[in-house]
């Protein structure tokens, strides 16, 4: 047997033992296991499966051991990711920290800083903040103006963020600031990691269209920063924060397996809200017809990650086709849940209505939710004028 | 799904012959001569030597094993080129039809039409898209009677395999067989279709056509078991031709707006048109993707490619037609004169749109394999 089947039995063999049954089951929201100081559990199952997770160092598979991961490479990763989708395994820790800062940190992170953080992030103990955006800074982020000035042993940092993502929550934050106003834009930014315990640091939730408040403005007044909390050098941030954004975009499209797994099959709920003929057809064409139209983009996408999967394996790379990944699919999500929204008929269009089942709420809420899908973490738009340069080589 | 190192080495051979020797210029001379087999024997026969039509044969019948993945490669550049050759329907559909029969014919047919020195077309459609159920072409008391229409590669054919009805009161795709005629026999007429794109197709009419038991192809009667899977995978190289041309077409839309220049820029340099463009490049990945998933899974044993094949060709169809649109918009005024190749794209993609099964065809079959 080759190494890699041997991993993928030895892997298979150890989720079976050691996922319980409850966390086989597509996630909702509530029961995702969040990382911080406070993190709390829905179930002891829960609990459990996030412990042995954490032990095995499969809550970030790849990392080193020494920072507690599991030290697998990509291709086991790959393989551990098929086997726990085949068993339905849910994730067993979500984090900001975990999805964008470490794979930062391990590439410019110095030795102090990896020792510090890495570790905390696999272990789910301290819950990440991303402080990017700014009210006048979005898709051109380097325009960003919060400051940091460098008092010596400490910055002093003014300014504030807007859509940090559970900053009400979060333990830390990783911030871009403004280090240096005298050169271009994209310099003098600086990458720095702030404990939200500061004295001048808060937070104001922000509701949103889906009736949550996932994300808050957060503000800094004359917060202190000790000077080792810059990442990757100063003045040197713009160089970090595009290797993030390369995290960020592979996790939003990894959302969408994520999305897709916690969600409805769109033919289910057609058969069971405008049912079908005698021949098996869906009582509404237009609707079915549209059913095609969404079935094919989203199977197309699975090969079209299976097609870049081999790609990486055989190191015959098309340059272009990962930037595709992100624009298609979270178009790929709006188009399904249009399509669901609209099988539910008027069912679609109370809020909160006693009356109506949570599914049919969950439905609508994730609806209004996923619009922010190709706006969060660089907006199609942007990802069309990255493919435009980048891929097909069109003037700036 | 990616190419290995034969295949690619095939694919750079095969881009390189057409490159120097068929561009789409000579498409243009088939046309403007009204050549009356509809393709250039010699360059047929310089591409059999090269080895395109023992591709994907068993290796006891001379295959040469570089799969479905390699003849989806042959398949691209041939649709870059706007190549028009009988290697669809003599060799992908013909030459695996009497291959899939393993009788007496495999021997003595099959390595004619290996070596082109026969050419088979497969005589299916009647009406005026393409619907196998609703063959009525029929053979009774050893004649054939019956109409097709369409026929690729028709006119430039020795033999075709037509598909008939053999079983009384029989309907939809049972009671079928797969019947050889050779063009030169008697009740045969053979009228040549001159196609938007160039290529060529025929009418042929069967008149009384005596047919005894060694022409049918496989079992009597259950022809459709084998004819489908083996259209299935024609789709599929059909679906990979299709995107050579979509790729094709992107890759000179580029390269004109780099190159074009108003209001004092390049036009590549308009936003209007780069988010075109990279949603045309984002839909062409996209399909691509599936014909991929598709040729290598036959290549990996699956028997049953139904889905993906329609699947795929419903995505070219969508991608292809988009992209000739877009193409043509995209150059402006020159996009509808037919000095620039362009509008031969165009024209070539509906005419693709259409054989084996539109849009509609594979769309209805997709959602009926999937159980809505
Ligand atoms: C769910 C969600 C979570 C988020 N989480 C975080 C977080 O945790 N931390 C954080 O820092 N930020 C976060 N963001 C912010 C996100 O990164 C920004 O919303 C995004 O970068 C867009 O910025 P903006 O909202 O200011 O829109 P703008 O940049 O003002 O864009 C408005 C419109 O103009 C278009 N546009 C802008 N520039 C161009 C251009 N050059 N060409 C063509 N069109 C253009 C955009 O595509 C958009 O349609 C989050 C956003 C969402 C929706
Ligand atoms: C059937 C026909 C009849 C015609 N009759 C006449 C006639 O009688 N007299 C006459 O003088 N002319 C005539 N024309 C010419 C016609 O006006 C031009 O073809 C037209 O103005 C477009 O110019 P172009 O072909 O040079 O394309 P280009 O200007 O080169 O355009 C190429 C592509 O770039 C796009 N593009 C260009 N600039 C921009 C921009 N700023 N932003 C976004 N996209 C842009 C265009 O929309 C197009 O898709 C005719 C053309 C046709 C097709």
């Amino acid at each position: 047997m080759s190494p890699i089947d041997e991993f993928r039995q030895q892997a298979r063999a150890w989720l079976e033992e050691n996922c319980p049954a409850s966390q086989r089951r597509p996630v909702v929201k509530d029961e995702q296991i969040w990382a911080g100081r406070d993190r709390v559990f829905a179930t002891p199952d829960a609990k459990l499966w996030f412990e042995r997770m954490r032990d095995k160092g499969w809550t970030a598979p790849t990392w080193p051991t020494e920072y507690g991961g599991g030290g697998l490479s990509s291709e086991e990763e790959k393989v551990l990711e098929k086997e726990m989708a085949r068993l339905n395994c849910r994730p067993a820790l979500y984090d900001l920290g975990l999805w964008m800062l470490g794979p930062a940190l391990l590439v410019h992170g110095n030795e102090a800083q990896k020792q510090e953080h890495l570790s905390k992030i696999v272990r789910g103990d301290i819950r990440w903040a991303q402080g990017y955006s700014e009210p006048a800074a979005g898709s051109d982020l380097a325009s960003l103006k919060t400051r940091a000035v460098d008092m010596g042993d400490h910055f002093l940092v003014n300014g504030t963020k807007i859509w940090t993502t559970q900053a009400d929550k979060a333990d830390w934050i990783f911030a871009l600031v403004r280090t240096d106003a005298s050169g271009t834009k994209h310099q003098g930014i600086s990458f720095i990691l702030i404990d939200m315990r500061s004295a001048g640091v808060s937070t104001t939730p922000i509701e949103l269209i889906s009736g949550e408040s996932e994300f808050c403005q957060t503000f800094f007044d004359d917060v202190k920063v000790p000077r080792e909390n810059i990442v990757g050098g100063l003045d040197n941030g713009w160089t970090v924060a595009k290797e993030l954004l390369k995290h960020e975009r592979k996790l939003m499209a990894t959302m969408e397996s994520i999305v897709q797994r916690e969600d409805e099959s769109l033919v289910e709920l057609a058969a069971e809200y405008i049912g079908m003929d005698e021949s098996g057809k869906l009582n509404d064409s237009n609707i079915r017809s549209r059913i095609t139209d969404q079935l094919m983009t989203a199977e197309a996408l699975e090969y079209l990650n299976e097609r870049l999967f081999f790609q990486y394996r055989s190191k015959q790379v098309d340059s272009g086709l990962p930037l595709t990944i992100k624009y298609l699919g979270t178009n790929a999500i709006q188009q399904k849940d249009e399509l669901l929204l609209e099988i539910l008929g008027n069912h679609g269009l109370s809020w909160q209505e006693q009356s109506h089942t949570p599914r049919e709420h969950n439905i609508v809420q994730n609806w209004a939710y996923n619009k922010a899908h190709t706006i969060a973490g660089g907006t199609s738009e942007i990802q069309l004028n990255i493919i435009a340069k980048r891929a097909l080589g069109l003037p700036a | 799904m990616v190419l290995n190192e034969e295949q690619r080495l095939l694919h750079s051979t095969i881009r390189d012959f057409l490159n120097q020797r068929a561009p789409v210029a000579a498409l243009r001379e088939l046309r403007d001569n009204r050549n009356p087999q509809g393709f250039d024997s010699d360059l047929w026969n310089e591409l059999i030597e090269l080895g395109v039509s023992s591709i994907v044969l068993n290796e006891d019948n001379g295959g040469l094993g570089f799969g479905w993945m390699g003849l989806g490669a042959v398949m691209e550049e041939i649709g870059r080129h706007l190549t028009a050759t009988p290697m669809l329907s003599s060799i992908v559909i013909g030459a695996a039809l009497i291959e899939a029969a393993d009788d007496h014919h495999s021997t003595d047919l099959l390595p004619d039409v290996v070596a082109g020195t026969r050419n088979l077309a497969f005589a299916c459609d009647e009406g005026l898209r393409y619907n196998p159920g609703a063959t009525a072409a029929a053979l009774e008391n050893g004649l054939l009677q019956g109409e097709k229409t369409f026929v690729i590669n028709g006119p430039g054919a020795t033999d075709f395999l037509v598909l008939a009805r053999t079983a009384a009161d029989s309907k939809g795709t049972d009671g079928l067989s797969l019947i050889l005629v050779p063009r030169d026999a008697a009740g045969v007429t053979v009228n040549r279709i001159h196609s938007v794109d160039g290529h060529s197709f025929a009418q042929i009419k069967f008149d009384q056509v005596a047919v005894d038991n060694q022409q049918i192809i496989g079992v009597p009667d259950r022809a459709w078991d084998t004819v489908a899977p083996i259209l299935d995978r024609a789709t599929l190289a059909l679906a990979a031709e299709m995107l050579g041309g979509a790729r094709e077409l992107l890759e000179r839309t580029l390269a004109y707006l780099n190159d074009r220049e108003q209001f004092d820029v390049k036009i590549g340099s308009f936003q209007a048109l780069q988010h075109r463009c990279a949603q045309l490049f984002c839909q062409l990945e996209l399909a691509q993707s599936v014909v991929y998933k598709g040729l290598s899974a036959i290549d990996q044993g699956q028997q049953d490619v139904a889905k993906l094949a329609s699947h795929a060709k419903v995505l070219a169809i969508d991608c292809y037609q988009k992209m000739s649109n877009e193409a043509v918009q995209m150059h402006g005024g020159m996009g509808i004169t037919d000095e620039v190749d362009i509008g031969l794209f165009l024209k070539r993609s509906r005419v693709c749109n259409q054989m084996l099964g539109d849009s509609s065809f594979h769309r209805e079959r997709f959602a009926k394999l999937c159980g809505y």
